[in-house]
């Protein structure tokens, strides 16, 4: 497809087009992904996603290239849904007219059904799909600040220092639970970014 | 204090406006076929209506900014989806849907599709990228994104013209559906009905509309099905799956009901509206600030298939009572269509009207307009919230005054309301066009101009300042141009003087760039002068692409983060000595003792005070 982005030396390609095949050619969707979660996986925390270009028509991580991938493939078939069948009539009006569909003429069948049930059909398939990207590069959107790299830094000696509790005066009881780890909701992702080095400034 | 101030303004403009109409005689809409009468019964159910959403509002009123924008970030799916539905389901689409797919035929479904299939664009591009930029408005990313106070102002002034156009809309349903309930004047009623709705939005902030709105899509969308089951099983129409079963009946309508591309309605101009339709919807504020509310971009996702669904259940239904209403219509008046057929005021309310017609209990009718009402209701107010944010938080707060207090700025929200809802109320006395119609003349903004930003904003990082301006300018300039040359001649006398026969100055522009379906000239116009300009320019900050590129980051971000936050913590980071967790507690306890409220959202909020 398009150039590997120079700024992202840690993954490696093959790793990266490999997963996702075997992702695609897998009738059973999720344990597929499931069987093989290190290597996505890996490459997404070797990854510095604030280092990589964002340009629609030039995907620069592995991530990006799997999603956008999603997307055009579900855009393609929307617009499909959406225009093609009002196309048809214009270009056929009679056979579009006259064929009925459960009584109906088709042309006003495929648009005032086949358009939304059509949108709304797609709309459950990209965000079920894109559920399992996540999955496939082991990201969890329940545990925000859960993840093991959080308590291997030490964070929760840092998080319960005086100021949280300052903080959860401020935000009422409804929020203690989650404001012990808000403010270092960012931290797995600077350890992963920065590795060793983020670690060792936070430690000193 | 200041609410009782407010609604002492408020009525006295509205009685002032209402003696000046009573006496110059205003130009009455009148959709004949209606039984315009006051009912009890529908009354005390539209009335109870009302007063439950104002009960909900009043429980959840406040006076804090942040939970009066966001209704704190914490909703989920399904209720978010809810909210989505209830935002949509305006007076456009409850009456409006039914009362274009009757009249305009095949060309009338160019609507269901263009404002059902926007949201696929919506989910795939944008969505969950704007819950990870977490903003509170459409202005507000415009501005933070390009780094630029003008393209803010434009953008807020576009969200502002927005609410206006398309609360206009509203108004209209309002009115017309009013009639079978109270029998009043269209004058009287719009008035009553805007005045309240504008007092119960000065009483509850977001949280409590939010609330509503779940409940208000509940209420609708089982006053708009069971008016069309009952009409389909009295008529004998159809059974259970009524939005199937009209197929047959559509059919022996005759020609003008199904016939692609009757008349002036080309392929182009159903192509061209529906696309603008679309990418309208994918840019129209109120709908876009209904992601911020969730807690993380998974909910974003499923909420807005959840809110596409709920939107599907009523659009699938809409053209199953237009086709019942049409038959109806036909069999007791004759006539349908041309000089002489349905007018536009009884196409609007061709929902109530079929069921009327149809000889159900008048309670049950009722219930059906009370639907439309509450559907109107619904929609204005998140309209009007959208618009008093624009002004309170992006022109007065950060143009004006950047020394704003909570109070200044929840007061001018207060009075954006109050004036829109004058505006709106004087506007719509004489509509100049049928609700759907008037509506979609939003949408074509929304695509025209914000659309464009929000998806180059997000998918392009080389976007910079000066391509955002230009482009913005672009797209605003095209709506205006093809509004006042298709729109304007036939709402404002002297300039439909000016313009000659058919109300339109240039036949060929209304041809080719239609009011209606302007946005699908302007989008492609709008992209290349946007790419042009940035290319030609200097590359937006560092900052600017880290946050776009946090955007796209498939890293959990927490509840209450923004992209800005993760790129100024790790701004802080690279600078070596300050420890990150520290530097991120410190702002969210600065962040706290400013807000004092109950939670604590307002990055964006405070970020830009700090700035």
């Amino acid at each position: 497809m398009t150039p590997q982005a120079d700024s992202t030396p840690d993954e490696q390609p093959p790793d990266g087009g490999g997963t996702s095949d075997s992702g695609r050619s897998n009738p059973h969707g999720s344990s597929g992904s499931e069987s093989n979660p290190g290597d996505a996986a890996t490459v997404h925390e070797n990854t510095n996603y604030l280092e990589a270009e964002v340009n629609i028509l030039r995907p620069s991580t592995p991530f990006m290239r799997d999603h956008l991938r999603l997307i055009w493939v579900g855009f393609l078939a929307w617009t499909l849904v959406i225009f093609g069948p009002v196309t048809a009539t214009y270009v056929a009006p009679e056979t579009m007219t006259e064929t009925t569909f459960l009584g109906f003429p088709l042309h006003y069948f495929l648009v005032a059904i086949g358009g939304p049930g059509g949108a709304l059909l797609l709309s459950v398939v990209y965000s079920w799909r894109r559920d399992r990207l996540d999955r496939k590069y082991g990201i969890d959107h329940d545990a925000p600040a859960g993840t093991p790299s959080q308590e291997a830094s030490g964070d929760s000696e840092v998080a319960t220092d005086g100021g949280v509790r300052e903080t959860n005066v401020g935000r009422g009881s409804v929020d203690n639970t989650l404001s012990e780890d808000e403010p270092c909701d960012d931290k797995p992702y600077n350890d992963a970014r920065y590795g060793d080095n983020g670690r060792h400034r936070r430690r000193s | 204090m200041t609410i009782e101030l407010l609604g002492v303004v408020w009525l006295s403009v509205e009685l002032w406006s209402l003696s000046a109409l009573v006496e110059s005689g205003p130009l009455q809409l009148l959709p004949e076929a209606l039984d315009s009468s006051f009912k009890p019964v529908p009354a005390l159910t539209t009335i109870g209506m009302l007063v439950l959403f104002l009960a909900v509002g009043y429980v959840f009123a406040v006076a804090d900014t942040d939970d009066m924008w966001v209704a704190g970030r914490s909703i989920g799916n399904v209720e978010n989806g809810m909210a989505i539905g209830a935002n949509w389901m305006s007076a456009a689409s409850y009456l409006g849907m039914a009362a274009l797919i009757a009249l305009s035929g095949f060309y009338g479904l160019a609507f269901v599709v263009g404002w059902t299939a926007g949201y696929f664009i919506l989910l795939i591009f944008m969505a969950a990228q704007m819950r990870r930029f977490g903003k509170y408005t459409a202005p507000d990313f415009v501005g933070d994104r390009f780094n630029s106070d003008s393209a803010r102002a434009i953008a807020a002034i576009t969200t502002l013209l927005l609410a206006f156009v398309y609360a206009v809309g509203q108004a209209v349903g309002m009115g017309l559906v009013g009639m079978y309930i109270f029998g009043a004047d269209y004058t009287v009623l719009v008035v009553v009905m805007m005045a309240i709705t504008v007092g119960y939005l000065a009483l509850s902030g977001m949280l409590g509309a939010t609330k509503n709105m779940a409940l208000q899509y509940v209420i609708l969308i089982i006053a708009f099905l069971v008016g069309l089951w009952a009409v389909g099983l009295a008529q004998g129409y159809s059974t259970f799956v009524p939005q199937i079963e009209y197929g047959a009946l559509a059919a022996d309508l005759g020609a003008e009901f199904t016939e692609p591309f009757r008349g002036d309605d080309s392929y182009y101009l159903w192509v061209a509206t529906a696309f603008s339709l679309i990418v309208g919807t994918a840019g129209l504020p109120h709908v876009l600030v209904r992601f911020y509310t969730v807690e993380n971009e998974t909910i974003a996702r499923w909420s807005c298939v959840w809110g596409l669904f709920f939107i599907c259940v009523l659009y699938l239904s809409a053209p199953a009572f237009a086709a019942f209403g049409t038959d109806l219509y036909l069999s007791e008046f004759g006539q349908m269509w041309g000089e002489g057929g349905m007018s536009d005021a009884e196409a609007d309310v061709i929902v109530v009207l079929a069921a009327q017609l149809a000889g159900l209990p008048t309670w049950l009718v009722g219930l059906v307009a009370a639907g439309g009402i509450a559907a109107a209701i619904a929609t204005t107010s998140g309209l009007f919230i959208a618009g008093s944010s624009a002004m309170s938080h992006d022109i007065y707060t950060t143009i004006l005054n950047p020394e704003a207090t909570q109070r200044q700025q929840v007061l001018v929200g207060r009075l954006t309301i109050v004036g829109l809802g004058v505006i709106t109320t004087l506007t719509a006395l004489d509509p100049p066009a049928l609700v759907g119609e008037l509506v979609a003349l939003a949408f074509a903004l929304a695509g025209s101009v914000l659309f464009p930003m929000f998806f180059l904003g997000l998918w392009w990082e080389n976007t910079n300042r000066q391509g955002a301006l230009a482009g913005m300018i672009t797209g605003l300039s095209i709506w205006v141009i093809a509004t006042f040359n298709s729109v304007v001649p036939a709402t404002i006398g002297f300039v439909g003087d000016l313009a000659g026969e058919n109300n339109v100055f240039s036949t060929t522009l209304d041809t080719w760039v239609p009011a209606i379906g302007s946005a699908f000239v302007a989008v492609p116009i709008v992209f290349a002068v946007t790419i042009v300009v940035s290319k030609l320019t200097e590359e937006p900050p560092l900052e600017t692409k880290l946050m776009v590129r946090q955007c796209h980051s498939p890293q959990p971000m927490g509840k209450d983060t923004t992209a800005e936050d993760v790129v100024e913590d790790s701004v802080v980071t690279d600078g070596g000595d300050v420890v990150l967790c520290e530097a991120s507690q410190q702002a969210t306890d600065e962040r706290s003792e400013e807000s004092e409220g109950p939670r604590d959202k307002s990055e964006a909020h405070d970020s830009r005070g700090e700035h």
